[in-house]
C-alpha cells in the first residue's frame, strides 16, 4: 500500500466503524413503515452530520449516517478520459448486480462513482468489523483494478493495431 | 390537468405540529459577527509569522464561530488551514496532546469540515488534513468521531 493511501483509508475506517451505530428505528411519518432515515430523509432529527474524507478533489469518501442506516458513496479517482469509461462500465457492471451484493445501493449519490447503504439489518445478520473491512478492500482493489485494466486496454490496443498494420508492411 | 398528480404531494410536510426543521434542532448559539472573526484571524497569522503555529492552534480552536453565518465560517475554516498546514508534522502529537477535550472535538469537526470544502482538497492540502486526523484520531479516539457526528452545533 502507498504511503498516501494508508492514512486515507485509516480515516474512513476510523469515521465508519463510528458511524456503524445503528438501531431498529420505525418511521415516524407513516405507521408500520421502516425506511432507512438516511433515504427518506423526512425526520431531520434522526439524521447526524455527514463526513467527507477527501484524499484530493477526485477522490473522496462521503458517510451520511442516520440512526438506522449509514450512506458510503465512493468518488473513484478518474483521471482521464479511459479511467473514466473503465470506471462508469465497472460500477455498472457491479450496480446491475446489487442484488446478489446486499450493501450495494443501485444508484450512486450525485457526484459519486458508487454508493452502499448499510442498514440496522445488515448490521444484525452481518458483523460489524467485517462490512467494514469489505468497504476498506473494495476501495484498495478497485483502484488497482482500474489501472490494470488500463494497461490491458493499451497493450492490447497497440497489439491490435501492429496486427492490423502488418498488412501494409 | 397539472394537479392529476395529487397522490404524489407530501401532505405531511404542511402539518405544523409534526415538522422539525434543521433550525429547531440547533442549540442557541452567541452571533459571532466577521470583524471578530477578522480580529482573531489576524491575531493566528500574527502567531503563524512569528513561528509560534503551537500556540495559534488552541486560539483558533476556542473562537469556534458556532452561531456565525457561512461567510464567518468559511473565512475561520481558512485560518484553522492556514495554522494546520504550518505545524511541521513530527510535532502534531505533542501539539494536539496539549489541547483539553474541548479543544480536540472542535478540531475533528474542523478536519472533516476542511476535507468537505474545496478549500481542503486542493493538492497538497488533502495529506497534511489526513495527518493531522490520523494523528488526532489517535490520541482522541473514537469518541471525537461520534461527538462530531451527533453535535448539532457546526464550525
Amino acid at each position: 500500500m502507498s504511503q498516501s493511501l494508508r492514512p486515507y483509508l485509516l480515516a474512513v475506517r476510523t469515521s465508519l466503524t463510528a458511524a456503524l451505530c445503528l438501531e431498529d428505528f420505525g418511521s415516524q411519518v407513516a405507521e408500520r413503515h421502516n425506511v432507512p432515515e438516511v433515504e427518506s430523509g423526512k425526520s431531520a432529527e434522526a439524521l447526524l452530520n455527514p463526513m467527507t474524507i477527501a484524499r484530493n478533489e477526485n477522490e473522496m469518501v462521503l458517510i451520511e449516517p442516520s440512526i438506522n442506516s449509514v450512506r458510503v458513496s465512493i468518488r473513484i479517482k478518474q483521471a482521464d478520459e479511459i479511467e473514466r469509461i473503465l470506471v462508469h462500465q465497472f460500477t455498472r457492471f457491479l450496480t446491475g448486480r446489487a442484488e446478489s451484493f446486499y450493501i450495494l445501493r443501485r444508484k450512486p449519490v450525485p457526484g459519486y462513482s458508487i454508493s452502499f447503504l448499510i442498514t440496522n439489518f445488515h448490521t444484525e445478520t452481518m458483523l460489524k468489523h467485517k462490512l467494514v473491512d469489505f468497504i476498506i478492500e473494495f476501495m484498495e482493489v478497485v483502484d488497482k483494478e482500474i489501472s490494470e485494466m488500463k494497461l490491458v486496454l493499451n497493450a492490447r490496443a497497440r497489439f491490435i493495431a501492429e496486427s492490423y498494420l502488418v498488412a501494409f508492411d | 390537468m397539472s394537479q392529476i398528480d395529487f397522490r404524489r404531494i407530501d401532505v405531511d410536510q404542511y402539518d405544523p405540529d409534526s415538522f422539525i426543521s434543521k433550525e429547531d434542532l440547533t442549540p442557541p448559539c452567541k452571533p459571532v459577527s466577521a470583524a471578530e472573526q477578522q480580529q482573531v484571524a489576524t491575531e493566528i497569522r500574527g502567531a503563524i509569522s512569528r513561528g509560534e503555529a503551537k500556540a495559534a492552534l488552541p486560539i483558533a480552536l476556542d473562537f469556534a464561530p458556532y452561531g456565525g453565518d457561512d461567510k464567518v465560517k468559511d473565512a475561520h475554516l481558512k485560518s484553522v488551514i492556514e495554522v494546520l498546514s504550518a505545524t511541521k508534522s513530527a510535532e502534531i502529537p505533542s501539539v494536539v496532546k496539549a489541547l483539553n477535550k474541548e479543544q480536540q472535538d472542535v478540531l475533528i469537526k474542523y478536519l472533516y469540515k476542511a476535507m468537505g470544502s474545496p478549500q481542503g482538497q486542493s493538492q497538497g492540502v488533502g495529506a497534511i488534513l489526513l495527518a493531522w486526523y490520523e494523528k488526532t484520531v489517535d490520541i482522541t479516539g473514537q469518541g471525537a468521531v461520534v461527538r462530531y457526528m451527533s453535535d448539532r452545533r457546526t464550525v
